[in-house]
Parts: C-alpha cells; sequence; structure tokens
C-alpha cells in the first residue's frame, strides 16, 4: 500500500479507511525523513542534507527566487551531473550595457586537490572557480620541468607565475620570468635566473586557469 | 488539481462522525502531497524525499543559524536581483554566494577576456594579450569599484620582468581600464608592456 490522495473517501465504515490513513500517515513521516529531520525530532522538517536529482532542463525562475539544481555537464573528464545555480534575471550594474540572459552558472566541479602533488620539480594544488573553469596553483623549484595539470583541462586560458627568490646576496633584483603554455594540460616557467651567475635554491609560485 | 486548504485542526472533535472528518482528512492529504511536491520527488515515488530542484525563495533578510546548522537563502541585492547567501553556524558571517551573472564576452583586439565571480562580492579579470592599444587593458563588463589583487606574467620563451599597472578611475568611480606598461629598469620612459596572461581580481 502506498500513498494515496483518494482516501478516506465516503465508504460506509472508517474501518475501511483506517489503513489508508494510517499508510498515508506513515508513508509522509519516511518521505519526511530523508534530506530531512523527522517528525517528532527536535528539529522535524529542517533540512539535514540536500541529495538533488539530475534535471534534463533548465528550471524557469518564476519571480523573486534562485534555484539551485543539478544537471549533466561535459567536460574534459567526462559527463557529470555538477550544481548549477540559476538567478531571476541579468541587470548589469555600473557601465556595463551587455544584454545577456540569465544562463545558468556552473558551481562545482567532479574534484579538488587539496592535499597536492608533489614531484621533484614541483608541488600542485587544483580547485575550480564559478562558470566552469579549473584552477590549479602550487610552487615550482626547477624551472626545466614542464608543469602538468590534472585533471586534463579541455583549453588552458593562463598560466602566471612569479619569483620567490631575488637574484643573489649582493644583487635584490627579483628573477625575471615568463611562461610559456604547451598543450592544453602543460605549461613551462621561463626565466634567466641569475644570468651566468650562480644559483641558489629557488622557488617560483604559479596558478592557471582552464576550461573545465 | 486544486490544493485544498491544509488544516491541521482536524478532526475538530472526538465526536465528529466520521462523514464529517473524512473529507478533512482527505484534504489534508491532498494538501501534505501537493505541498511536498514542490522542490521534492513525490511522496509515494522511487526517490520519495530527495529533492529535484531548490527553489530558494527571496528574503527580507540574513536567514537565522543556530549552532551547527549552516544556512543557504536568497536577498534582494540593491541594484541587481535576487543572489544567493551563505549564512555560517550560529548566525555567523554572512556572504554573498553568487554576485553576477557569467557571460561570454564580446572580445576586443589583441585581448582574450574572460571573468568569474569569488563568493563576497569579488569578480575576476583573467585572460591575455598581445599588443595594447595606447597601453590599455580593459576589465570586462566595466563594473570594477576597487582593484584588490592582480598579478601579470609574460607570454613566451623570452622571460621579462612584470610589467607595471595602474588602473585608471572612471569619473564615475569605476575602475574598468588599466594602463599596462613595460617595467624600465633603465629609467628611459613607459614602454610597450610585452604580451601578458593577466589575473585582476576586484570589488563589484
Amino acid at each position: 500500500m502506498s500513498y494515496t490522495i483518494e482516501k478516506p473517501d465516503p465508504g460506509p465504515s472508517p474501518a475501511l479507511d483506517a489503513a489508508n490513513i494510517r499508510t498515508n500517515f506513515s508513508t509522509f513521516a519516511t518521505a519526511l525523513a530523508v534530506n530531512h529531520k523527522a517528525m517528532n525530532d527536535s528539529k522535524q522538517g529542517f533540512h539535514s542534507n540536500i541529495v538533488l536529482d539530475k534535471q534534463t532542463l533548465d528550471p524557469t525562475v518564476d519571480g523573486a527566487e534562485a534555484i539551485i539544481y543539478a544537471k549533466d555537464s561535459t567536460s574534459n573528464a567526462g559527463t557529470e551531473p555538477q550544481l548549477f545555480v540559476r538567478i531571476p534575471v541579468f541587470l548589469p550594474i555600473g557601465s556595463d550595457t551587455t544584454q545577456a540572459i540569465n544562463d545558468p552558472m556552473q558551481l562545482t566541479y567532479n574534484s579538488v586537490n587539496t592535499s597536492g602533488t608533489v614531484t621533484a620539480d614541483y608541488t600542485i594544488y587544483q580547485s575550480f572557480l564559478i562558470g566552469k573553469y579549473l584552477f590549479y596553483f602550487g610552487f615550482c623549484t626547477n624551472i626545466a620541468a614542464t608543469i602538468t595539470l590534472s585533471p586534463t583541462p579541455s583549453s588552458l586560458i593562463l598560466a602566471i607565475a612569479s619569483p620567490n627568490t631575488v637574484k643573489s646576496v649582493s644583487n635584490f633584483a627579483p628573477y625575471d620570468c615568463s611562461t610559456q603554455i604547451l598543450t592544453s594540460s602543460t605549461f613551462k616557467i621561463n626565466s634567466t635566473l641569475n644570468g651566468s651567475g650562480p644559483v641558489n635554491p629557488y622557488s617560483f609560485g604559479f596558478f592557471a586557469i582552464g576550461s573545465a | 488539481m486544486t490544493t485544498p486548504i491544509y488544516d491541521p485542526g482536524v478532526p475538530e472533535r472526538p465526536s465528529d462522525s466520521y462523514a464529517t472528518s473524512q473529507p478533512e482528512l482527505l484534504a489534508n492529504f491532498i494538501s501534505l502531497y501537493q505541498a511536498f511536491l514542490k522542490n521534492h520527488e513525490p511522496i509515494s515515488g522511487a526517490n520519495q524525499g530527495v529533492h529535484t530542484i531548490l527553489e530558494l525563495l527571496q528574503q527580507t533578510g540574513d536567514a537565522q543559524t543556530d549552532l551547527n546548522e549552516i544556512s543557504f537563502y536568497t536577498k534582494n541585492v540593491d541594484g541587481q536581483t535576487t543572489q544567493v547567501f551563505v549564512r555560517i553556524n550560529n548566525n555567523g558571517t554572512a556572504y554573498q554566494l553568487t554576485n553576477y551573472q557569467i557571460y561570454s564576452l564580446n572580445q576586443v583586439a589583441n585581448q582574450t577576456s574572460y571573468f568569474t565571480v569569488l563568493p563576497g562580492k569579488f569578480l575576476v579579470y583573467f585572460g591575455s594579450f598581445t599588443s595594447l592599444t595606447n597601453n590599455i587593458l580593459n576589465l570586462n563588463p566595466p563594473i570594477a569599484k576597487n582593484i584588490v589583487g592582480l598579478d601579470f606574467t609574460p607570454i613566451g620563451t623570452t622571460p621579462n620582468y612584470k610589467p607595471v599597472v595602474n588602473p585608471i578611475k572612471e569619473a564615475n568611480g569605476e575602475i574598468n581600464k588599466l594602463q599596462v606598461t613595460s617595467a624600465n629598469l633603465q629609467n628611459t620612459g613607459l614602454g610597450t608592456a610585452p604580451a601578458c596572461y593577466y589575473f585582476v581580481v576586484v570589488n563589484i
């Protein structure tokens, strides 16, 4: 027996619908207990977590509200449901005259790398930015190395590096540098370091942004 | 189906006949079902209780949070629209999670531009440029109030020093352009910046 919105009906005896009434109360309590604090809990009705079933269409935002939902998103890593947000309308501010629509914006990605991947030449971490961008950052101690980004983005937009070292104990100019994107998932830091002078241990901080 | 009014007070009296309470009970069951159907899979469905979407109706103030709670809600932002906010545990910090509509930019010559938002009313401009006209880097969309962080790196195999960057304030107080020139260790004047990747964080 499952929840019914047709019972109790005007039957000849309440005894006929007692089971239906009990089932409806029971089923409602069971359903509410999913993602919510259960009936009779001191916080009954509050959310405990929120599981979002994947939607196949973007919801229409109706009036003063915003909608968070899940739908498939295809990235270089494949297709998986991701969290999206849609605001009711785009109202540009300042000098922005763009007539954009309120397209859904992707809030999440499949993975983050919070512990860092350590190689002999660099350490790299990874997160993401709203709008389906991957964000990588870390330190490099050997500019001869090619820095490889994982997960692999579909395209690499930028790679920025900054020296953390001056040229020598008598020349406090920072190292010069440039970055060279080699492929959609690799880049290299270039520097003349201390020219023909001795090179002490050094490091470059870096970050890179790619399209997921 | 019209949703009947939910009445938590029925059956009203123990002495009510079943003929009286039957339609009241039926109305309540219908109301419960219809109300729960908002943002949730149906009560009797395979995924009963699981959410479909999370429709956050605009609130007039910040949501209250007790210990061990966190709240997602929406609020109107002056000059913008309904945006998503987060409030941390125990009525802690409330901050804006969504800031601005992300959209595809119209690109300008010699500059490839993207932008995204960070929680807390920050916006990030990023991309690359080759040769800038009049040493001007455009910040698009043009809505920056303050520059709060930036970094540039020359592109390619030839190392160089990072360029010198100066915000250009408009009459309305916005900073929609940056003057970007080469670092010049010989003091021979400002030169054209080399092609660079750029990353600029602003308040909006």
